[in-house]
């Protein structure tokens, strides 16, 4: 399942199975001591952050808190001004200060990103099977595997074939979020960045899409980094929780730190959602 | 009454087809007008050397036995002052005026549009330059300007037609560069940046098909203007050089004779009235469909 050539020699574990390898020598994702400055101000200063494969981790934080930011670093698109140390290493490869040809295979390929707006998100001119298929060209899928990657993910989002024909505007904001997921399935992400991907949604098309997420890590071995401000999904999806403030990682653990908070940002995130469900570390 | 049974029946075919047709022309009375006029014009330009009555009068053939024959049998308008067939020099004259005010546009877009896509979609610095570059061009009136290069140049249609573009093309781009700024900014400009889509891509394939609709709408809407300003520089003897079948200078070679003969200006006058006219419809109709809002000048 995971024909992408492994080119860290300390990865021990290039099988993928169903629970996060708690190998701690190769995470799939490591940022380390990550500064980003821009301006002279400092907006991001991160320790530690780390992604297994196979593992859902939640990075929570209220708008402003730098999660965005971080995210741009981690697909290396931060702005030209911005001024960055540390490292950020995804499956052995240095991110910061990539080359462009090192970005493209690892941008939107391996690392793909599912975004909050879903039918804002594909081109409005672009029926979604030629917006899929113009991202698996682009990513040097050859054609005649192109089909049978598709089938493949249309089948594990649950995506009726027949929504492909249609333009964004005529895909319900559920449906296109499932395009946008089904084409990270058939470029086989090793990484999925889902920034904010279900807070757009309606409640029930949120648990769906949540499933989804529980499924494709169990099904494909994808790993997810849900970068969101909503605790409640974080909570019931993530084996493990960040909580961001400010740029910096004031709180991490497993979602049981949500039931205990010692950080005041966490206690005020938590005390904001009263009915936050039972975080549930086995919930996936 | 059959074709419409037939239609309830089976649901499909030629008669929903004509149907909907029918419907769609009553709903857009402008746009059809137009596009039967554009048609028309068409159709007559590439025509013209067949079914003109004397086809040589476009050229330099001249019939002074029959000069200013008033509108009628063997000259159905009439003959200008060196006896040549006026309806024949107006349907050659298609080409000359619609045909290279179509040029003209196709010319300006291929200059502007470029530019004002990679200034919208590059933005920053580049934007700027460019930008002041093309207000430099808009800072001159474009009719004076286009008079200044006619001039500059010497009088030809070709030289008129050069004029024209140089006066018309920073409009398309600094249009075009406001559509490609306003689309960067959308969300699927930014997803497809994170599928790892280069600048060129990106511009050429996400930004470009989003944008052009008012650019569409501005360039048909401006084909009538293009046309009334080629009739106007050769009318200003900037423009074609007698014995070119060219409208505008045909009002000219009849204004003097206006009193007396007036088919001589009438005619080709009214051929550019009616030119500008179905390319404005044109405009309007497309603006209903492309550019709602309304991006476009009026």
């Amino acid at each position: 399942m995971n024909d992408v050539t492994m080119n860290d020699t300390t990865m021990n574990d290039t099988t993928i199975n169903a629970t996060p390898t708690k190998d701690p020598v190769a995470p799939l994702l490591a940022v380390r001591e990550l500064t980003v400055e821009i301006g002279g101000v400092t907006l991001l200063d991160i320790d530690e952050l780390e992604t297994d494969r196979a593992e859902i981790v939640g990075l929570v934080g209220e708008s402003g808190a730098g999660k965005s930011l971080l995210q741009a670093a981690i697909l290396g698109l931060l702005p030209v001004s911005a001024r960055v140390t540390g490292s950020i290493r995804f499956d052995g490869i240095e991110i910061v200060g990539a080359s462009r040809r090192t970005m493209h295979e690892v941008r939107g390929g391996r690392i793909a990103v599912v975004l909050q707006a879903a039918r804002a998100a594909l081109t409005p001119t672009l029926r979604s099977d030629e917006w899929i298929d113009r991202a698996l060209s682009l990513h040097d899928v050859p054609k005649a595997e192109r089909a049978v990657r598709l089938a493949h993910a249309l089948d594990a989002v649950r995506l009726d074939p027949r929504l492909l024909h249609r333009y964004p505007h005529q895909l319900s904001g559920g449906e296109a979020q499932r395009v946008s997921i089904a084409l990270a399935v058939a470029l086989r992400a090793e990484l999925v960045l889902a920034d904010e991907a279900t807070s757009a949604l309606d409640v029930t098309v949120q648990a769906e899409v949540a499933e989804l997420f529980r499924e494709l890590r169990a099904s494909e071995g994808t790993a997810f980094l849900l970068v969101s401000h909503d605790l409640a999904l974080v909570a019931g999806l993530a084996h493990r929780i960040n909580i961001i403030e400010r740029g910096r990682i004031v709180e991490h653990g497993g979602p049981e730190i949500l039931e205990h908070p010692a950080d005041p940002v966490t206690q005020a995130l938590v005390a904001a959602k009263p009915a936050l469900p039972r975080a549930d570390a086995t919930a996936a | 009454m059959t074709a419409a049974d037939r239609a309830s029946d089976e649901g499909q075919g030629w008669a929903v087809w004509l149907r909907s047709a029918g419907r769609y022309i009553r709903e857009h009375p402008g746009l059809i007008v137009s596009l039967v006029i554009i048609g028309s014009l068409l159709a007559t330009a590439l025509l013209a050397p067949w079914i003109a009555p004397f086809p040589n009068d476009a050229g330099t053939a001249t019939n002074l036995l029959a000069t200013l024959q008033p509108p009628g049998g063997e000259h159905p308008l009439g003959t200008d002052l060196v006896g040549r067939d006026v309806l024949s020099r107006v349907l050659f004259g298609t080409w000359s005026s619609v045909g290279t005010s179509l040029l003209v546009i196709a010319a300006s877009l291929a200059i502007g549009v470029p530019i004002g896509l990679f200034s919208g979609a590059v933005g920053g610095w580049v934007d700027e330059i460019l930008m002041r570059v093309v207000d430099i061009f808009l800072a001159f009136p474009s009719l004076l300007l286009a008079l200044a290069i006619g001039a500059a140049l010497g009088p030809s249609l070709e030289h008129a037609a050069i004029a024209i573009v140089v006066a018309w093309w920073p409009w398309y781009a600094r249009l075009m560069r406001g559509e490609a700024a306003a689309i960067r900014g959308r969300a699927f400009i930014e997803s497809g940046r994170l599928l790892g889509l280069g600048q060129v891509r990106l511009a050429t394939r996400h930004i470009l098909p989003n944008a052009a609709g008012p650019v569409v709408v501005q360039a048909s809407l401006d084909l009538g203007g293009v046309i009334l300003t080629l009739a106007g520089l050769s009318f200003l003897g900037l423009g074609a050089r007698d014995p070119v079948p060219e409208w505008g200078l045909m009002v000219e070679q009849g204004r003097s004779l206006f009193q007396t003969h007036p088919w001589v200006a009438i005619v080709p006058g009214a051929a550019i009235m009616l030119a500008a006219l179905a390319f404005t419809l044109l405009g309007e109709g497309l603006r209903e469909r492309l550019d709602p809002k309304g991006a476009t000048r009026r």
